[in-house]
């Protein structure tokens, strides 16, 4: 896209939003119901987390260790008054113990306290005192403040006492020294559950702001007549959606901005941060969430284009949205369900709309993980993607335009002519298929109760039916040939031959600089899946290295040459520059490595982003999908043979997991040498002609 | 950007050509409705060519079709010699739509709505405002321009329709009922209007049930009938044809030459 089309395209918004914004409507859901919302929501949750607590009528339990101590505890707490909690002492050996087991809500150890029965407050005396709660009880916290209160009014009236009799300051000036701990529990930082609402909160809000300019853009045009018209004029309708996309989006990036900010506000004032998150509601967390709103505005606002584009009238738009917020909601509800964490069960991080809450949630309680938040983030990324592909093929269809005329079914009937490729909103839609489920098998898989063999064989094909699968289909329904649309032609011998040598020469180089990043410490690999790894690379070596070489490196090789640098290649190629679509490419292979049984992996992002950018050049150059299949099979299978066969690359296997070493010096040069021919071969190739 | 006239010198061979259209919509019981039946036609420069029939004759979709909002079933019609089917943009570049059912963004202002069609058609800022000032003057917008689309009259309305279509300076225009709705005021400026564009050299296809409006205004008469173009020619050549003094007659006489099943159903009084 050139810098005309743009500002074209930011007119063409600008005038979209002004039309939203002076809408009373708009302004309504943008501030007023945000406005009146949380503050309301604040009271209830206040009187939730009030009634939860101990009040006037009910009452704290506290755990102590002694008789003694609840003597000296029931002195320093001064007397009862009638609108006091009523207290109930447990005494118990192990106050830790009774606090997890939910036994009593603050367990209060005091020190200086010598066997000795105190028949009353010594004040001479100082004494300290260990205050414990759990992490996660509002009841805990309750407790603590009741007794802090009153010790604190203890303190004072003995130093007034003090004051008064010696007159003189002791050197201890108080008598109480309260030091306090938490108690963590089992579920971790886990919040109170009412703060699992807020994220879902936030998120349907945010959606709330999108629902009216969606339908007054796509569905209001064509019921107010101004569609036709539009149409009418040499703009494309790609264009002319993405204006309204941008405008949508605006909008619901401001409702989540307002939103977050009324919510931030009403938690500070009313100061329930502490009750309500376990570390408090802090800037970053707040900077995290609203990203996160921002994302979800962009992917939602483009479901809501997608849906209303397809309808004709107000009317209809809302028919269709009622089902979709229910659909909407009630997954997002799932999320309040105890035990439903990101990263389990597996299937959490890819699910649309619960991922952001889930995601929310762990921000607000307190940190979430990176690898479940990075896959949360670039499927929803892709799943926003899919859905603008879908509006814009749906905004201004005849079918839409002329709805007395037109019928649906055209929209989804197969072209009669045959296309060479695939156009690119398909392939985006294949794309935003393709990673969510790839995920799924990669981490899925492991969890299968099958021998390694099987598990590795069951994956190969689960990939393979997905990277050909849904390519496969698209082309069948939308009519593109297979060969070109994988771009399966013969390639030059000479590219062939330079492919090969880079297939045998780079994969020393990417061994360098796993090994680099490794010393520059850029490794995000837990332990724990480092050993995992290193368990399962163990048990490959026992495998049929037949089978290892087959799953792990050429059929993975094959299908994901043919869906990347053929299928989504192809099409983009057609859109896009040369130069634009190699770097594309090689990003969308390089997010598709980031995981390895769900778990973030930096390390690998920048090799296998590099691999991908030499691999779309080279099927840029030779305009045919073979010889990168043959780059990427060598590639591949000189690094699992270097995982497998431990006594022929005994070095290079332990320097790439870590286990410090480098690759052999002459290897790199080498590699290097062959690599630079291999380039060059590919280079001096004419470029890639047109086959159309 | 704006077409250079000169791109367009009047020829013989008309600027818009209709050749063979034919349009067919699938019905929801598995059948076909024939709505234009392999229609031809064409208009030169200058001219203002009336298509005219009775409800459901395929009037309005042939104009869609020669603007590529619909797809012909078969056939094709060019503007300038670009086909609307393969060349969707350079025809709608050359082409002003005034169509009755066109609604107008009631959000904005008048000459907000009109500057962003200006936009729209790839027209330079200055040359917009230029344009705008010019046939806001002609059409007597000039006061309006400030006021939000929502308040407008249907009369208004209809006024900056026509400036909204005519902003990118195109050679042709599309012109489907302009003066629907509208009372004899409202329609005697737009008839007028449409006079002085022909005095431009422009093209335009008009439809009208007004036939009376139709004979003042337009040069070439096609009458359309069941999606098909029964006859053509000058008011003159149409009354030698059919024996009518005028329009309206000889539309009457269409209809019964080629009864609907309603009416052969029907005993007659």
């Amino acid at each position: 896209m050139n810098n005309d089309s743009l500002s074209l395209l930011a007119r063409l918004a600008r005038k979209e939003l002004r039309e939203i914004l002076r809408d009373r409507r708009t302004i309504v859901t943008l501030v007023l119901m945000p406005l009146l919302l949380y503050p309301l929501l604040g009271v209830g949750f206040k009187f939730f987390l009030t009634s939860l607590a101990p009040s006037a009528n009910t009452q704290i339990r506290i755990g102590v260790l002694s008789d003694a101590d609840e003597r000296l505890l029931t002195s320093l707490l001064g007397t009862p008054k009638p609108e006091d909690p009523k207290l109930f002492v447990l005494h118990t050996n192990n106050i830790e113990e009774s606090l997890r087991a939910g036994d009593c809500d603050i367990g209060v150890e005091l020190k200086g306290v010598t066997g000795q029965v105190f028949p009353s407050l010594d004040p001479r005396q100082s004494y300290e005192c260990l205050i414990e709660r759990r992490d996660d009880s509002p009841r805990g916290v309750t407790a603590e403040e009741f007794v802090l209160d009153r010790l604190s009014a203890t303190n004072a009236l003995v130093l007034r006492e003090r004051l008064q009799k010696y007159a003189r300051v002791s050197k201890a000036p108080n008598a109480v020294r309260v030091e306090l701990r938490l108690i963590k529990t089992k579920e971790g930082k886990k919040g109170s559950y009412l703060a699992s609402l807020i994220p879902l909160v936030l998120v349907l809000m945010t959606i709330t702001g999108a629902v009216y300019p969606s339908i007054d853009l796509t569905a209001g045009e064509r019921e107010r007549g101004t569609l036709e018209i539009l149409m009418a004029a040499p703009v494309s309708r790609v264009g002319l959606l993405l204006a309204k996309y941008a405008a949508v989006m605006t909008v619901a990036m401001l409702t989540g901005v307002i939103n977050l900010t009324m919510m931030t506000i009403t938690i500070a004032v009313s100061g329930m941060g502490r009750e309500l998150f376990p570390e408090g509601l802090t800037i970053g967390m707040v900077l995290s969430v609203l990203a996160l709103l921002l994302l979800f505005a962009a992917f939602f606002s483009a479901v809501l284009l997608a849906v209303t584009s397809f309808a004709r009238s107000f009317k209809e738009a809302q028919a269709y949205l009622i089902p979709l917020m229910l659909l909407a909601i009630s997954p997002g509800l799932v999320t309040l369900m105890p035990g439903i964490r990101l990263d389990e069960p597996f299937l959490m991080p890819i699910a649309p709309l619960i991922n952001v809450v889930l995601l929310a949630r762990e921000i607000l309680e307190g940190g979430a993980p990176v690898g479940p938040g990075a896959i949360v983030v670039l499927s929803t990324f892709f799943y926003a993607f899919a859905a603008v592909t879908i509006a814009s093929r749906l905004f201004g269809a005849e079918a839409v335009l002329y709805s007395e005329q037109g019928q649906f079914s055209e929209l989804f009937r197969r072209p009669i002519r045959q296309r060479a490729v695939a156009n690119v909103n398909s392939a985006v839609l294949c794309l935003a298929i393709v990673f969510p489920l790839s995920v799924l098998i990669g981490s899925g898989m492991a969890q299968l109760p099958l021998r390694p063999e099987a598990i590795l064989l069951v994956g190969m094909a689960a990939s393979t039916a997905l990277f050909i699968g849904v390519p496969a289909i698209a082309a069948r329904f939308g009519n593109v040939s297979p060969v070109s649309g994988f771009a399966l032609r013969r390639s030059r011998w000479l590219v062939l031959a330079g492919a090969v040598l880079l297939g045998v020469s780079l994969w020393p180089l990417v061994a360098q600089l796993i090994v680099w990043q490794e010393h520059l410490g850029l490794s995000t690999m837990p332990q724990m899946l480092r050993d995992k790894l290193k368990e399962l690379a163990d048990q490959r070596r026992e495998m049929s290295p037949i089978i290892a070489l087959l799953a792990l490196a050429f059929v993975p090789a094959i299908v994901e040459e043919l869906f990347f640098r053929g299928w989504f290649f192809s099409a983009l190629e057609r859109a896009v520059r040369p130069l634009t679509a190699i770097l594309i490419t090689g990003v969308v292979f390089g997010s598709f490595h980031l995981f390895t049984g769900g778990v973030l992996l930096a390390e690998r992002v920048l090799p296998t982003i590099l691999l991908g950018i030499i691999l779309s050049w080279v099927r840029w150059r030779s305009g045919s999908v073979l010889p990168g299949i043959a780059l990427h099979m060598l590639h591949n299978g000189f690094l699992v043979s270097a995982a497998l066969f431990t006594d022929t690359f005994g070095d290079l296997n332990t320097a790439m997991e870590g286990g410090g070493g480098q690759v052999p010096l002459s290897w790199l040069v080498g590699g290097t040498a062959v690599a630079v021919l291999g380039a060059a071969l590919v280079w001096m190739s004419r470029p890639n002609p047109k086959h159309i | 950007m704006l077409i250079p006239e000169m791109e367009h010198p009047r020829s013989a061979v008309g600027i818009i050509e209709v050749r063979e259209l034919t349009k067919r919509f699938p019905l929801p019981n598995g059948k076909e409705l024939l709505a234009v039946d392999v229609v031809s036609f064409a208009v030169k420069p200058g001219e203002v060519y009336g298509l005219l029939g009775p409800n459901g004759a395929g009037k309005t979709t042939t104009i869609r079709m020669i603007l590529g909002l619909l797809r012909p079933t078969s056939g094709e019609a060019t503007i300038a010699g670009f086909s609307s089917a393969s060349k969707p943009d350079e025809v709608k570049r050359r082409v002003g739509l005034v169509s009755a059912s066109a609604g107008l963004y009631q959000w904005l202002t008048v000459r907000e709505m009109l500057l962003y069609f200006a936009d729209l058609y790839g027209v330079l800022p200055v040359e917009a405002i230029r344009e705008l000032d010019r046939l806001s003057r002609l059409l007597d917008l000039t006061d309006l321009l400030g006021r939000r689309c929502a308040t407008l009259s249907t009369g208004q309305k209809q006024r900056v329709h026509l400036v909204r279509a005519l902003i990118h300076r195109p050679p042709v225009l599309l012109l489907d009922e302009p003066t629907l709705g509208l009372d004899v005021l409202g329609s005697q400026v737009i008839v007028e209007y449409i006079g002085l564009l022909r005095d431009e050299g422009k093209a335009a296809i008009v439809t009208t049930h007004r036939l009376e409006e139709a004979e003042r205004l337009c040069d070439r008469f096609g009458l359309m009938h069941r999606g098909r173009l029964v006859r053509e020619g000058t008011l003159p050549e149409l009354r030698a044809d059919t024996g009518c003094p005028n329009l309206a007659e000889m539309f009457l006489k269409l209809v019964e030459a080629t009864p609907t099943i309603s009416r052969t159903a029907e005993p007659t009084p």
